[in-house]
């Protein structure tokens, strides 16, 4: 009887319809070595001890790595998300803007001989794109003047002789020794790199959804 | 969370966590190097971790959630799949240990070697195994007796094998 008994329960185990207490009641009896295996593999444990793990969450604080919760992550991405479009939205509109504030400096430049004021003619000109009013907000999307300057001998000549320690700005190299010019230069620059910008915001404001994978 | 409370209510599952990541990802490295990046996450989290009313449950889900993601991976299946033919198939008396169960369990599919695990290792009631993988109690009683019909399969071909390796050489 007591044989039909666990018959029984062995094949309500194997349908997958025998209760807890009967399977328990399986392993108890270790009757077949199957059942007696499976109270082994219970027994199975992590050599882990609780001290061990307080000193792995020091060692991850001493050391800065943080595992992020699920909360901050996603504000991890969204902020480098942020970060990098705007940094394509400002590199996009750097790279627009120094297409048409390309300064061409002269190749005569490097030469050791001073050109005569007769060859002067066939020499590049030096292009500066101004902006007519550096005060507006906007300076990109004013009409610019293009203004065409011949270098001058003794120009040229400074931009060889003169080390540039003195000058109080550099425009794509070249020095610029004047102290208003320079003020000028600075303060149009600075306009143009707040209303770029100011740009770059206005087109963030316009992403919905961005995904950055690094 | 302090760390007292965390060892009461959350570090004491780490055997569970360890046995249940073990049998999904069949290595025991894998298994406890997982378990020691989970209770490091858990840890991290531990503060949201208070509210959480059944942690047991949501331990063994993370540990669940971290093993699949491994799985994913096709080398790590490929040399799961490796390792269980050669451990299964090609072994020609193989004694029945808790590791050639282990084995026959870890080749189940996904559920049923959850579902199997929780109910034989753990001891879980139908009710807990729900809530912990998140299914109806028909499908876990499904994938259940589909696992084990597939065990006793598995286990009968082996030893009957092993029968007629025996009668042939006597």
């Amino acid at each position: 009887m007591k044989k039909d008994r666990s018959t029984e329960m062995d094949e309500k185990y194997w349908e997958g319809i025998s209760s807890l207490r009967e399977e328990r009641s399986l392993k108890k009896k270790a009757e077949q070595p199957y059942y007696e295996q499976l109270d082994q593999l219970a027994k199975s444990e992590m050599k882990w001890d609780f001290d061990d793990f307080v000193q792995m969450t020091a060692e991850s604080t001493e050391k800065g790595y943080i595992v992020p919760s699920k909360s901050k992550s996603r504000w991890w991405v969204l902020a480098s998300g942020m970060a990098a479009s705007l940094a394509l939205v400002l590199g996009f509109l750097f790279f627009k803007s120094n297409d048409s504030e390309e300064v061409v400096v002269s190749a005569a430049k490097h030469s050791s001989k001073i050109p005569s004021s007769a060859t002067l003619p066939d020499a590049p000109l030096v292009q500066v794109d101004v902006p007519s009013d550096v005060a507006t907000k906007n300076t990109r999307k004013q009409p610019k003047k293009r203004i065409a300057v011949q270098p001058q001998p003794q120009e040229m000549m400074d931009d060889l002789t003169q080390t540039g320690d003195d000058a109080y700005v550099f425009v794509n190299g070249k020095p610029v020794y004047d102290q208003e010019e320079a003020e000028e230069i600075v303060l149009a620059s600075l306009q143009m790199m707040t209303a770029n910008l100011q740009e770059g915001r206005n087109a963030l404001e316009k992403v919905k959804y961005i995904q950055v994978e690094l | 969370m302090n760390q007292d409370i965390f060892k009461k209510t959350v570090f004491v599952f780490k055997d569970k966590m360890y046995r249940f990541a073990k049998s999904m990802l069949t290595d025991t490295d894998d298994a406890y190097d997982l378990v020691q990046e989970v209770m490091m996450k858990l840890w991290q989290m531990r503060d949201e971790l208070a509210q959480v009313t059944n942690k047991e449950a949501f331990v063994i889900r993370c540990v669940r959630n971290e093993a699949m993601n491994r799985l994913k991976h096709a080398k790590v299946v490929q040399l799961y799949q490796y390792t269980l033919q050669e451990g299964v198939v090609t072994e020609h008396y193989p004694a029945l240990t808790k590791e050639l169960i282990q084995r026959l369990i870890a080749a189940l599919p996904e559920k049923q070697k959850m579902v199997m695990h929780l109910r034989d290792i753990e001891e879980y009631e139908i009710a807990e195994i729900c809530e912990t993988l998140d299914l109806e109690e028909s499908a876990v009683r499904v994938n259940l007796s589909r696992a084990r019909q597939r065990v006793k399969g598995q286990l009968q071909k082996i030893f009957d094998y092993e029968k007629r390796q025996i009668n042939r050489n006597g």
